[in-house]
């Protein structure tokens, strides 16, 4: 149940990651051209790379659900189970490669 | 009634009147996504005028043939043509052509809707052209960038024309989009869960999420504009505290997805002509359906590589570049999918394979310098050169022309009953695949040497002549082509040799023979011509009125009778008044109401039921063991298409609000203060009035509809919520009124006014809604049993109310937050 309720939001985490992070950082940058108040370079990247954890706990948590509804589903006799399940579960898998992909560019690149 | 005479009368029901006003009045989805082919086809030919005409102009340095602001037109028109008016429309045409049939429905959920939509595309894609045949044309690019598109640097209609026109025309992809998801989601034959529906399905259901997504910002961007240019608004000027980089990010929001929406229905047909060719099921099917999936998501969030000179921040510049190189993976499994269907199949060598193959050939090196220019470094160096001309023209012709003209090819005989002429096939292809790469391989090293693009001649000896001579030789070969392609379509289908029931042995439901239309499909495999378990079962569906049969989302198991509509000239006024307010614009904003009265009553005449409706009897009836139709669906637990429509229109209104709401904390977050100028913060009072009485309107409609529920009258709720609604609009008026700046004062005036206008339009809308239905309602037309149209105003309210919190927090306590 709680898998079916978390079906699309992997998805919906790789597409909004990218804008979300990058609104956040955009703001910053332009809030410290006009001085303080503003998040110093090392307060971006902790709020980030929170973001960005978060955002993993959720897709991890999806990918888990998904093997494991994969491999208990029963009375499946069309198939769709175990498609639907396979499918969130590659995308969960998909979006967690992207997120620690994110988190060594949020380690390493300049802010601003 | 025997099978022959049930055969006749089905065919009687579903046809239209043989006059002018029943062509006009049609709503078929064959109709129409003939009409949508041809109307594309047409316009990609007057597209290709242009780009002839642009090459021959460049062929040697300093030519002469076309001046400057003549060639501003051309390329801006070429551009806008192929992206706006070709490519999404000729892919969703024959979606709206072949969805229903390879998914066994008799027709689309929204057939008026999608009339609506031809015409809303044809109204505005003739009114550019027509402004361009006057001298009149858009000239400052496809992507119409501001300051150059604002009045003051480009003063005539030409960019007002492109502001009325695109949005009408994206509403036209809009509503397509909404009805194919629907349609897909909720109408599959029996059996057809969603693991076995046909890949080319999987495809325009991505598509079509991505439109719905993507395509609203683009609308409410040109809106924007027009207001800037013709009421003085600061959205993207500068000196007002607008931004010219928020038409950026709302343009290539919608800008690069489009990429996508015209690759992936390519993409469909290359999984489609595949299996046929190679006599198996396309290898993958799971990794396929998946790849369709992660290309629309992550088209969502690429759109800033097309910014990355405009000095953003470099961190904020690196995750487009790690999603955009990211998209890489799942492109690449549709290759590796061909290959491997190709490596294990029987394979036939017939013509639209050739362009199956053509396809990865073009599209694989279109791909890899796609890679290339997603680095920001290197994409800094060749940005705005004839690298990038070289690379999305790889792209697009790879990925969209050779599977479109393969998919022709292909589906012919389902259209015409006819084939196609293999030796002029093989000489059109032999010639667009040359005349593609002669014409644009040259154009990378052009590139590479520092060619800008958008130049309408050059000087000689700085290493550009030669990779545009070739060029130009290899436009007019594609140009050859074409016309050979084009030949063959019109010389086939009065004299190609007949085809027969299915000339390629297919394994999808389209090649079902015409008379299969009486009988239900239930399927058991994803190819289920080729599995030999497809069953024809005696149809439950009513052969004298216009029935389909709705089944669940996932398994598809039969849950209802939908009952369509039949021929009516509505669509075409509701696109005719929606033109007025759109190109009236251009000359008086007057036009806008004039417009608007047009649609509302035109809205109004399509909700009216028609006489039989009212009868009970008839909402009803159905064979005996039929499941329910949607008129009384929904008391019984099954949700039915027009709520479902409702939450696809509540996904599209939400994008545009968000968009305007984007708008605002952009220009809040660029400005040195907010509010600009010192303004005064809004006053709270009326603002809290107007989120008072839109949460009553809500309330009032949801206890509407649990009276006729329970079966009691609604009607005077109803009622109160139209009013309820109506005087949320005098409360913004009087807000907006009262205030001591407006929208022309700056970009805090604009962007509040833009969003609480926004709100005047949903608020007009839904008192509207909730008047027709209070109406309804008290000439009892909704009861226990029927009342969804009553659901669907509710939700309506329900979702206006909440929208009012972000408007709130927005617009009254925005300027009290910054």
């Amino acid at each position: 149940m709680l898998l079916a309720r978390l079906r699309l939001v992997p998805l919906a985490l790789w597409a909004g990651h990218a804008s979300i992070a990058y609104g956040f950082v955009a703001v910053d940058c332009h809030v410290r051209a006009f001085g303080p108040p503003s998040l110093a370079p090392t307060g971006v990247r902790v709020a980030l790379i929170v973001f960005t954890l978060a955002a993993l706990a959720v897709s991890g948590l999806v990918a888990v659900l998904s093997v494991a509804a994969w491999r208990s589903r029963e009375e499946d006799a069309n198939g769709r189970r175990g498609f639907t399940a396979a499918f969130t579960g590659a995308i969960a898998a998909a979006s967690v490669v992207y997120l620690t992909w994110s988190l060594v560019l949020i380690a390493a690149a300049d802010v601003c | 009634m025997t099978a022959t005479s049930d055969l006749e009368q089905l065919h009687e029901t579903w046809s239209r009147p043989r006059t002018f006003l029943g062509w006009v009045s049609d709503v078929d989805h064959k109709s129409i996504g003939l009409r949508y082919l041809f109307t594309a086809l047409t316009f990609f030919l007057v597209a290709g005028i242009s780009a002839t005409v642009m090459r021959t102009q460049l062929a040697v340095p300093n030519n002469d043939l076309v001046g400057p602001r003549r060639y501003d037109q051309l390329f801006t028109m070429h551009g806008t043509t192929m992206m706006f008016l070709f490519a999404v429309p000729v892919m969703q045409g024959l979606a709206v052509y072949l969805v229903p049939l390879m998914i066994g429905s008799r027709e689309l959920v929204f057939p008026r809707l999608n009339a609506f939509g031809y015409w809303c595309y044809l109204i505005g894609g003739c009114a550019l052209w027509l402004g361009t045949l006057l001298g009149h044309g858009p000239n400052d690019g496809w992507f119409n960038y501001p300051p150059l598109s604002l009045a003051r640097f480009s003063p005539g209609i030409n960019i007002d024309l492109y502001g009325a026109a695109v949005p009408l025309i994206e509403v036209s992809a809009v509503v397509g989009a909404a009805e194919l998801i629907v349609t897909i989601l909720g109408d599959r034959a029996p059996g057809m869960s969603i693991n076995r529906m046909p890949l080319y399905v999987w495809s325009v259901l991505v598509m079509a999420f991505t439109v719905v997504l993507s395509f609203p910002p683009l609308i409410v961007a040109g809106w924007l504009l027009e207001l800037d240019r013709n009421l003085s608004t600061h959205f993207f000027t500068p000196e007002g505290g607008g931004d010219p980089l928020l038409w950026q990010h709302l343009f290539w929001f919608f800008g690069h997805p489009e990429v996508y929406v015209m690759l992936l229905p390519g993409l469909g047909i290359v999984s489609s002509i595949v299996a046929t060719f190679a006599g198996r099921k396309v290898v993958g099917y799971l990794l396929v359906a998946l790849s369709f999936t992660l290309i629309g998501a992550i088209s969502l969030g690429v759109w800033v590589h097309h910014m990355f000179v405009t000095g953003r921040s470099s961190l904020g510049l690196s995750f487009f570049s790690a999603t955009t190189m990211s998209i890489a993976i799942p492109s690449g499994i549709q290759i590796f999918s061909v290959l491997a269907t190709l490596r294990y199949g029987r394979v036939r060598l017939g013509v639209p394979l050739l362009f199956v193959l053509g396809f990865v050939f073009v599209f694989v090196i279109g791909g890899l310098t796609g890679v290339e220019v997603a680095s920001i470094p290197f994409d800094s160096q060749v940005h705005d050169t004839y690298f990038v001309v070289a690379h999305f023209h790889y792209t697009l012709l790879g990925g969209v022309v050779l599977p479109l003209l393969g998919g022709l090819y292909y589906w012919f005989p389902r259209l015409s009953r006819r084939l196609l002429d293999d030796r002029l096939g093989i000489a059109s292809f032999a010639l667009i695949f040359t005349g593609i790469n002669v014409a644009f391989f040259p154009l990378h090293i052009a590139g590479l040497n520092g060619m800008p693009r958008r130049v309408y001649t050059y000087p000689g000896g700085l290493g550009w002549s030669t990779p545009q001579l070739v060029s130009t030789i290899g436009a007019f070969l594609l140009a050859l082509g074409f016309v050979v392609y084009a030949g063959n379509l019109v010389w086939s289908l009065f004299r190609g040799a007949a085809a027969g029931e299915n000339p390629w042995n297919a394994g999808t439901l389209e090649w079902l023979p015409d008379d299969a239309f009486a009988k239900t499909p239930v399927v058991a495999d994803a190819y289920p011509l080729w599995d030999g378990k497809l069953k024809l079962e005696a149809s439950q569906l009513s052969v004298e009125r216009r029935e389909t049969l709705g089944t669940g989302t996932l398994d598809a198991l039969p849950e209802q009778r939908s009952v369509e509509p039949g021929p009516t000239i509505v669509p075409l006024v509701t696109a005719s008044g929606l033109a007025v307010a759109a190109l009236g614009f251009v000359f008086d904003p007057l036009w806008v109401l004039v417009g608007g009265v047009i649609v509302a009553l035109a809205l109004v005449e399509w909700t009216r039921p028609a006489p039989a409706e009212w009868d009970m009897d008839y909402a009803r009836s159905g064979a005996p063991g039929a499941p329910p139709t949607s008129w009384v669906a929904e008391s019984v637990g099954v949700r039915p298409p027009i709520l479902k429509g409702a939450l696809m229109l509540f996904l599209i209104v939400g994008v545009m609000l968000s968009t305007l709401l984007s708008g605002y904390y952009y220009a809040a977050a660029n400005a040195p203060t907010w509010p600009l100028d010192g303004m005064d913060p809004r006053p709270l009072l009326l603002g809290i009035l107007s989120v008072l009485l839109a949460a009553a309107a809500a309330g009032a409609l949801v206890v509407a509809r649990r009276r006729v529920r329970a079966g009691g009258a609604g009607a005077t709720w109803a009622a109160g919520a139209a009013v309820a609604s109506l005087a949320v609009v005098a409360a913004l008026i009087a807000d907006m009124h009262r205030l001591d700046y407006n929208w022309a004062t700056n970009a805090t005036g604009s962007t509040e006014f833009a969003i609480t206008g926004f709100m005047v339009i949903v608020e007009v809308a839904l008192a509207l809604a909730a008047g027709v239905v209070a109406a309804y309602a008290r000439r009892g037309f909704f009861n226990a049993e029927r009342f969804s149209g009553l659901t669907a105003v509710s939700w309506l309210s329900v979702f206006v109310a909440l929208a009012w919190l972000p408007v709130f927090v927005t617009v009254y306590l925005g300027t009290r937050i910054f």
